[in-house]
């Protein structure tokens, strides 16, 4: 009797794991997705708030409603949430988002986005009136100017001083308060 | 006792304390209620501004932290606040309106924390403190909103410290006007105090009188009241009294107009009189002396020829004329009665208007005009004759040249009924008319305004002496560049005048033998006067006053058939003489020679039967021509008057 309701108990909890385990089985690359989706998003949101703290030098710009351009190294198919910034402006400018090859000549580039482990183009290192984002572990190493990187699972950055002064770019107090201290 | 039944006892120095005092109150009060009005608003805006400024400022430094999500940088952002005294917490909120950051003054406030973002932006107040929330926005995009909560306390603070400050000047303010009022009060309420406790003297405590009010300005106005009575009352009766006097003065005006115009009268009569008993008196003289002048002079006349004869006629015309003069002025001193009978007055003015008519002259326009309606007056018709004659001639010479001369007569228009009224002659001339000072001297005797030698100025004088004489009265009105009117009034005779048809008289021839007592004191009159009588063949025998008379009588009366006698003589007067004549021989016929009869006879008509009167001067013919009348008397009853 005892084992009978046991079983019974079993037959049940058997049931329940397996439609747990199977529910685990087709949801995790559904998850795994969904979280680098969002990562790219805030990453994409980042480089559009610093395009509003950061003052290019004063002859970048031949008017307030110029184009801002905005490069990507690499397709631009892999970086679709930043390309879709395209579609907004920063401080009246429209964005003009391009996609840039490694060893392309240097091209006007106002930002120069670096994704993913790939490492600053040479040409770039210490560019004037270029403002250069990138994810690798040794961007700012490289010449970079901002270093994103994920921290107990949040998006913050490096902000490069150096880099930053070289490159002939103004940053706001209030980006550099928010900026990670120190160097990665 | 109400409040105000209180109020309404009070003195009026407490009432006045009072006055200023809610005066004082009322206007600072106002006027601080203004200020305090004004301040605490001014007060509410800064504290609006400043707790939305704070939020912006919030809003502002917090757009990277927001942005980028660090909620630690939002925090340290927001820590800012604790450097302020006002701001109790803050919060930010992202823009999906989760709370984001937080701040908290610690003390931590009794006040809950908003847990979710504000849907309102801007700055409100709630029961306990001032609110404000406004967006934290980057390139035109909300991403959260600041919410900034501060301290009500502060405008709560600053009212309290004005109300404790507005209660605080009251209080001094009223403590310094009490002070005040209470020592200036004196200066104004002390008259009044006097004049009340002067009212209370006077009239005593006249108690509550008119105003609602209890105090001393009601017992003033009621001393006022009363006093405004009496005054009324005693301008009242000063009124009456101004009115009585002017009565009585108006009333002794009239008496003394009156009595003056008497006095005026008076005076006037009694000049008149003493020129008048002066001219008697010469005339009384003069006519004695004309007597012997004329009687002598026609006897030269009569006997002397030649040249001697035309001489004597001289000295008689001379003589002639002064006895005119003479009766003129015997007629002024009204001592000349004429031959008075009952006379119609407007036939004698009828019959005279020929004359008139000639004696004024081509130039003169004379107006008639009878209207006595056959009423008649007692007088001689000779004496009218000669009224009117001096009156027209006096008007004509006033007049000069050109002129119209009305005579009218008239009954008196205010004595209409028959007898006892007067009738009036009126005589208007349109000459140059006279000053008052000329017409009241025109009827003295002499006074004459004509050149000299051209009037005697016994014209008016005679005129008044007439109608003196007739118990009638002259008046004149007389305008300047006018003309002139007297008014001759002569009273009404009740008894009509008999009929003209009367038997005239025919003197018959009588010897002349009869014996004629002469009684004459002037020596000459009596010569002459016997002369007469005995050229004419009459037997005289002579006395030279009234005594003499009687004896004469006495011893041998049948012989004396006429008794001839002066009036005026010393001892004994004709009058007299007559008298006692009347006792003894009553049926002797007196004859009086008068010059001047004087006071010895008034009225020739009260003459008794038997008497008659002859005035001097008089001719030799004229009177044998009386004394042979006055021996043969002839009945003539026609002349008696007869009543009507």
């Amino acid at each position: 009797m005892q084992n009978r309701c046991i079983l019974r108990v079993g037959m049940r909890g058997l049931i329940r794991w397996t439609m747990v385990l199977s529910l685990l089985a087709v949801a995790s690359p559904v998850w795994g997705h969904s979280q680098a989706a969002s990562a790219d998003a805030v990453r994409a949101a980042f480089i559009y708030r610093f395009l509003f703290f950061i003052e290019w030098p004063p002859d970048t710009f031949p008017n307030p409603q110029s184009p801002l351009d905005l490069c990507v190294l690499g397709s631009l198919d892999d970086s679709a949430k930043v390309t879709a910034l395209g579609a907004k402006r920063t401080r009246s400018r429209a964005i003009r988002v391009r996609s840039i090859r490694r060893g392309d000549a240097a091209t006007a580039c106002h930002v120069l986005y670096v994704p993913g482990s790939s490492t600053l183009p040479v040409r770039y290192r210490g560019l004037r009136g270029v403002l250069t984002i990138g994810d690798g572990e040794d961007f700012l190493a490289q010449g970079g100017v901002i270093q994103m990187v994920v921290q107990r699972r949040r998006i913050r950055f490096y902000l490069g001083d150096n880099e930053a002064q070289r490159a002939g770019l103004k940053v706001s107090s209030q980006l550099r308060a928010v900026a990670l201290r120190g160097r990665p | 006792m109400s409040l105000a039944q209180r109020l309404n006892k009070a003195p009026l120095r407490h009432k006045l304390t009072a006055l200023v005092m809610l005066t004082v109150a009322v206007s600072l009060g106002s006027v601080g209620a203004v200020f305090v009005g004004f301040d605490l608003l001014r007060l509410r805006t800064q504290l609006e501004v400043r707790v939305q400024q704070q939020a912006l400022e919030a809003a502002f430094h917090s757009r990277a932290a927001v942005g980028f999500k660090d909620t630690a940088v939002a925090e340290q952002t927001l820590q800012a606040f604790a450097t302020t005294d006002d701001i109790l917490q803050a919060a930010i909120f992202d823009a999906e309106g989760t709370l984001f950051a937080r701040y908290r003054r610690q003390p931590s406030p009794a006040t809950g924390l908003a847990t979710h973002a504000p849907a309102w932006r801007g700055v409100r107040w709630t029961r306990s403190a001032l609110e404000s929330a406004e967006a934290v926005v980057i390139d035109g995009e909300e991403l959260g909103v600041v919410w900034v909560q501060s301290d009500r306390n502060r405008l709560n603070t600053r009212a309290a410290y004005f109300v404790v400050t507005a209660i605080l000047v009251l209080l001094i303010a009223f403590g310094l006007t009490f002070f005040v009022s209470a020592h200036l009060q004196h200066l104004v309420l002390a008259p009044l105090i006097a004049l009340d406790a002067q009212a209370q003297a006077h009239y005593g405590d006249l108690g509550a009188g008119l105003g609602a009010a209890d105090d001393e300005s009601s017992a003033l106005a009621a001393a006022f009241h009363r006093m405004f009575e009496e005054a009324k009352s005693r301008e009242r009766e000063l009124g009456e009294a101004r009115t009585r006097a002017e009565a009585a003065n108006r009333r002794l005006k009239k008496q003394i107009e009156l009595q003056e115009s008497t006095e005026d009268q008076l005076r006037q009569s009694q000049k008149m009189e003493a020129v008048g008993r002066l001219a008697g008196g010469i005339a009384h003289d003069f006519n004695n002396l004309l007597v012997v002048i004329l009687g002598f002079g026609e006897i030269l006349r009569d006997e002397l020829d030649g040249d001697h004869k035309i001489a004597a006629r001289h000295v008689v015309d001379a003589g002639k004329r002064a006895s005119d003069l003479t009766r003129q002025l015997l007629t002024f001193s009204r001592k000349s009665q004429g031959q008075a009978r009952v006379i119609g007055l407007d036939p004698v003015v009828n019959a005279l208007e020929p004359l008139l008519r000639r004696l004024l002259g081509e130039t003169i326009d004379l107006d008639v005009s009878l209207g006595s309606q056959e009423r008649s007056i007692f007088a001689d018709p000779v004496h009218i004759e000669q009224i009117l004659m001096n009156l027209t001639i006096n008007a004509r010479d006033a007049i000069g040249g050109n002129g119209k001369i009305l005579v009218r007569t008239r009954v008196r228009s205010d004595d209409q009924s028959a007898g006892g009224g007067h009738l009036q002659i009126e005589v208007t001339d349109n000459g140059p008319g006279m000053s008052d000072h000329i017409s009241r001297r025109v009827f003295e005797p002499f006074f004459t305004t004509k050149p000299e030698g051209r009037g005697t100025g016994l014209g008016l004088s005679t005129v008044y002496g007439i109608v003196q004489t007739l118990g009638g009265e002259i008046t004149l009105e007389s305008v300047v560049g006018r003309g002139t009117t007297f008014y001759v009034e002569l009273p009404e005779s009740v008894l009509t005048p008999p009929d003209v048809t009367r038997s005239i008289p025919v003197p018959q021839e009588r010897p002349c033998d009869a014996t004629i007592l002469l009684v004459e004191d002037e020596d000459s009159v009596r010569i002459f006067v016997e002369q007469c009588l005995v050229r004419a063949g009459y037997k005289v025998l002579l006395a030279t006053n009234g005594e003499e008379a009687l004896q004469i009588m006495n011893t041998g009366p049948d012989k004396v058939a006429l008794v001839l006698s002066d009036v005026v003589m010393p001892k004994l007067g004709g009058v007299e003489l007559m008298e006692r004549l009347a006792e003894t021989c009553p049926t002797l016929p007196v004859l009086l020679m008068s010059g001047y009869p004087g006071g010895h006879l008034d009225d020739s008509s009260a003459l008794p039967e038997g008497v008659d009167l002859i005035r001097k001067p008089f001719r030799a013919v004229q009177l044998l021509e009386r004394v042979s009348a006055a021996l043969h008397p002839v009945s003539n009853d026609t002349q008696q008057p007869t009543l009507s």
